[in-house]
């Protein structure tokens, strides 16, 4: 190896009097070239990383660390280019490996090349061929501190089976330090800029110091919690609160490197590392948000990132059946007053407020109801102002109705008021795929096939504010083969429910079909053919879950019994409900002149309204959700 | 300067040689043994047919090119469309049949290709749905033949030092014949003796991406004789053996008295029927709109 010159560093051993050799000089020695560049490269990557990173810039960034790292390792010189080359051929050629026989094998070249490019470069830029080893040293610490500290390849080094330690704090400092810049200006000739941006650049650190803490890396992912000593602990919050920006930039470090990557056989694109860095990201995002207190390599941790990607696996799979984004988005119908405090005054009415959210943009009738009523006259006729039935169509709906007594008026006393919104006629849509085979001999044969096609076997309701659920199985809802019930003494079940799943009450259930669209199944037991649909349904109106009739399906239509063995037939089965759904609230009110006597009441959102304590003089009114 | 003139002379000599001995390419010289090697029948599709995305209610083809890369004919040959749900697809038809595909011979080194045209149009997304997607199946079945030949030694006086006449190999194996069934290995088993006899223990096997059906043997000759033959394992039809699962090689068992008392080489034939299906997968995807 061709050592460097200590002439490089020290501008006052330039010693050469020859004006031919002083081009050469300029690009080296007094640091004259690399000193800007580093410190306007260096003051560029502080600048992008602190305030416009994307992704996208992350790639440029760490090309531009690298080229600041070859700059700095030429400006410092002592042969530091050599250490330098062979870091960037182990971090990009060799994809960082740690594994020892692995770099045994690789790692010859990649000196080889190095030396051949260090001559090159120390010919290139110095005549001295003597090799000063401290010098050398101090070039590549500094070199390698600000590297490892500016690429944000601390978590890598963490990873990396040293044991290193480095609490989050430091990390945050010395991320938001501009070190290249530092040494860039360390490199500059004298001159009144140099003295300038020095003093910014110490006011600039002295804040950061004095603050304790970097800039935008904090407000990007600042960590919650007790920081606790070093250690472990700090190494697992360390893991987990890098900031994003860090992980992109440490990603694409390992991507490059896997552009080299000697490993014909496994090497992959840029493109599929770093979209494979992504998820990765994501992953952690997301299982970190579950387990905010639970350390990165710990069992639990990595179960979850193992079940977050088997979640997308599953997701890509499922690319089969039908996507409707609005599937989980629950339709909500939401009824309030606008005053929690009631004060009627004579010719006053009572605003209610009705939001309505309609993902999936379905008509929905909705008709207002308002009743106020007091012990000792019982029920008092209202009325509204203005419209009180509304045809929803659109996402989100909003409005208020005022309520008030027809009589214009309401004598002293304590009063209630029940709310309500009905909602009428909702068609409760739900649809369940099946493969129907014909003979069951044919199952094994094709069951592989099927499962390509078929994703999910269960039934499918939109979220609304009641479920249709309709079962066609064997007694297994996760085999989605039907097969011939002549050809096998297995029971084929039907089954179907109706679940209330949203605030209010199903006060109306005027029909349902299951296997609608598919004529021709029947069942030998269910005579009157109750499980395959019936209109004005009797019901509980207090259940939650409505279990509608099941039966045993001992025949269905000849086409759905495909003779050819190579044949199934894939049927989306159908069933539909049509109920009427009322959500009420109420709240009780005194008038004027009895505000003195006035109550806490709890309202429950069922609007069945609650005294619960006496308070005199008190006007609030409390809610119960 | 005459010596480097004449290197010249004989290095560009030299090249046009190996060219001319390498060359011959294209279709014009045809020197290729068809029934060697594994090849089936290929399912392609015709370029955007069908479309990745279709729009609701818009119609549509799905146009399956077969093509039959077999040293042997393809009979009866049935496209089948298979896995697309009616709720969402109507289809003019599900199936083509009665198809027959030429294998590749000397008259037909490319072997016969068939377009298949299905006409569709797609239906209406259930709900809100945005989107859906469908792996559908488009299946080949056929009927072909297999042809197997080889020579092979035939020594009933097997320690006989005499007799310096050929020596029988015992097993062979086989890469294929171009088919996706194959005879995968030969067992040839002589018993000496006042009575000596043949047998010869014939290995199938299907190294095809489809599945085979069924297998008839349809005649198997030493030397232009007969032999008695069975399938291991077959049912009352000794002569037919039914793959599947648990059956995924066939062994055929042939026997014949050996007369001479020399030995001596002859040729081995033997020919099948057998039923054979493959499908490829394919995925269309209805959307509501733009994206």
């Amino acid at each position: 190896m061709t050592g460097d010159a200590s002439s490089q560093s020290d501008s006052s051993s330039s010693s050469s009097n020859n004006s031919t050799e002083q081009p050469r000089r300029r690009l080296s020695a007094d640091g004259s070239l690399y000193g800007p560049i580093l410190f306007w490269g260096g003051l560029l990557v502080l600048i992008v990383n602190q305030f416009f990173f994307t992704e996208g810039l992350g790639v440029i960034v760490t090309i531009l660390q690298y080229i600041l790292l070859v700059a700095g390792a030429l400006a410092l010189g002592h042969g530091s280019i050599v250490a330098v080359i062979i870091f960037i051929f182990w971090n990009v050629f060799l994809g960082g490996t740690y594994d020892l026989n692995f770099l045994l094998r690789n790692y010859l070249p990649a000196i080889v090349i190095a030396i051949f490019f260090t001559t090159l470069t120390n010919r290139f830029t110095n005549n001295d061929n003597s090799w000063d080893w401290k010098g050398s040293i101090s070039a590549i610490l500094v070199l390698a501190f600000i590297f490892i500290v500016e690429v944000g390849i601390i978590n890598l080094l963490e990873a990396a089976p040293i044991g290193l330690v480095i609490p989050i704090e430091f990390k945050y400092l010395f991320m938001s330090m501009p070190l290249w810049s530092i040494l860039g200006l360390i490199k500059m000739r004298g001159g009144k800029f140099r003295s300038i941006m020095i003093t910014i650049l110490s006011i600039y650190i002295f804040i950061v110091v004095l603050s304790g803490v970097g800039f935008g890396f904090i407000e990007a992912d600042r960590f919650a919690g007790d920081f606790v000593d070093a250690g472990l602990e700090a190494k697992a919050e360390g893991e987990k609160d890098l900031p994003s920006r860090i992980a992109v930039i440490s990603g694409t470090v390992e991507c490059m490197g896997g552009i080299f990557n000697f490993d014909i056989q496994n090497r992959e694109t840029y493109a599929q590392c770093s979209a494979k860095k992504a998820k990765e990201r994501q992953y952690k995002s997301e299982c970190r948000a579950i387990y905010p207190n639970e350390n990165g390599d710990s069992k639990v941790f990595l179960d979850c990132l193992a079940e977050q990607e088997e979640n997308s696996l599953e997701k890509s799979r499922s690319i089969s059946g039908s996507v409707d984004p609005t599937l989980n988005q629950p339709m909500k119908v939401n009824l309030d007053f606008v005053s929690n405090n009631i004060n009627y005054f004579e010719g006053s009415s009572i605003p209610i407020r009705l939001s309505v959210e309609n993902p999936r943009e379905v008509s929905l009738l909705v008709e207002m109801g308002c009743n106020i009523s007091n012990r000792k006259n019982g029920d008092i006729a209202t009325g509204f102002d203005g419209d009180s039935k509304f045809d929803v169509t659109v996402k989100k709906f909003n409005t208020v109705v005022l309520c008030k007594p027809v009589a214009d008026d309401l004598a002293k006393g304590k009063y209630k008021i029940e709310i309500s919104a009905k909602i009428e006629g909702i068609e409760v849509l739900s649809h369940q795929e099946k493969a129907f085979i014909g003979n069951f001999n044919k199952k094994e044969r094709l069951e592989k096939e099927i499962k390509e096609s078929i994703s999910n076997t269960k039934s499918q309701s939109a979220s609304d504010l009641v479920h249709l659920v309709f079962s066609l199985n064997y007694g297994d809802d996760n085999d989605a083969i039907v097969f011939d019930p002549i050809t096998t003494p297995q029971n084929l079940f039907l089954s179907s429910k109706l679940r209330n799943v949203g605030p209010g009450k199903i006060v109306n259930f005027r029909e349902y079909a299951v296997l609608v669209d598919t004529p021709g199944f029947s069942s030998g037991g269910d005579t009157n053919k109750k499980c395959f649909g019936q209109s004005d349904v009797r019901f509980s109106k207090k259940s939650r879950e409505i279990l509608l009739p099941s039966c045993i399906i001992d025949d269905f239509p000849f086409d759905l019994k495909p003779v050819d063995e190579d044949v199934w037939i894939y049927k989306d089965l159908r069933a539909k409900a049509i109920v009427d759904y009322e959500i009420k609230k109420g709240m009780s009110f005194t008038s004027e002149s009895e505000l003195e006597e006035q109550k806490d009441i709890v309202v429950n959102d069922e609007g069945e309204s609650d005294l619960i304590a006496q308070n005199e003089g008190s006007e609030n009114v409390q809610r119960v959700s | 300067m005459y010596k480097g003139f004449l290197k010249l002379i004989v290095l560009m000599l030299f090249v046009i040689f190996i060219t001319a001995c390498s060359g011959g390419s294209g279709p014009g010289v045809i020197d290729k043994n068809f029934k060697e090697g594994v090849e089936e029948i290929e399912i392609e599709f015709f370029e955007n047919a069908p479309p990745r995305d279709v729009f609701q209610k818009s119609e549509f083809k799905i146009v399956p090119i077969i093509h039959n890369k077999m040293g042997y004919d393809a009979h009866d040959v049935t496209i089948k469309l298979v896995g697309l749900p009616e709720e969402f697809y109507l289809l003019q038809r599900t199936y083509e049949d009665n198809i027959f595909l030429e294998g590749r011979s000397l008259v037909n080194p490319e072997g016969d290709k068939y377009i298949g045209e299905f006409g569709a149009q797609s239906g209406t997304l259930f709900s809100s749905a945005k989107e859906r997607g469908d792996n559908f199946f488009v299946k080949v079945s056929y009927s072909s033949e297999l042809d197997f030949s080889d020579t092979l030694c035939i020594n009933p006086s097997l320690y006989d030092v005499s007799d310096a006449g050929c020596k029988s190999e015992g097993r062979k194996s086989y890469s294929g014949q171009g088919a996706p069934l194959v005879v995968d290995k030969l067992d040839e088993i002589i018993s000496p003796g006042v009575n000596p006899s043949i047998e010869v223990r014939l290995k199938l096997k299907n190294k095809g991406d489809g599945e085979v059906g069924s297998v008839t043997l349809k005649n198997s000759k030493l030397g232009g004789v007969e032999m008695v033959c069975r399938f291991e394992n077959s049912g009352i039809e000794i002569n037919k053996f039914k793959f599947d699962k648990d059956n995924e090689e066939a062994i055929l068992i042939c026997l014949l008295p050996i007369e001479s008392t020399q030995s001596y080489t002859t040729t081995f034939v033997a020919s099948f029927d057998y039923d054979y299906s493959i499908k490829e997968k394919k995925q269309i995807v209805i959307k509501s709109g733009f994206d």
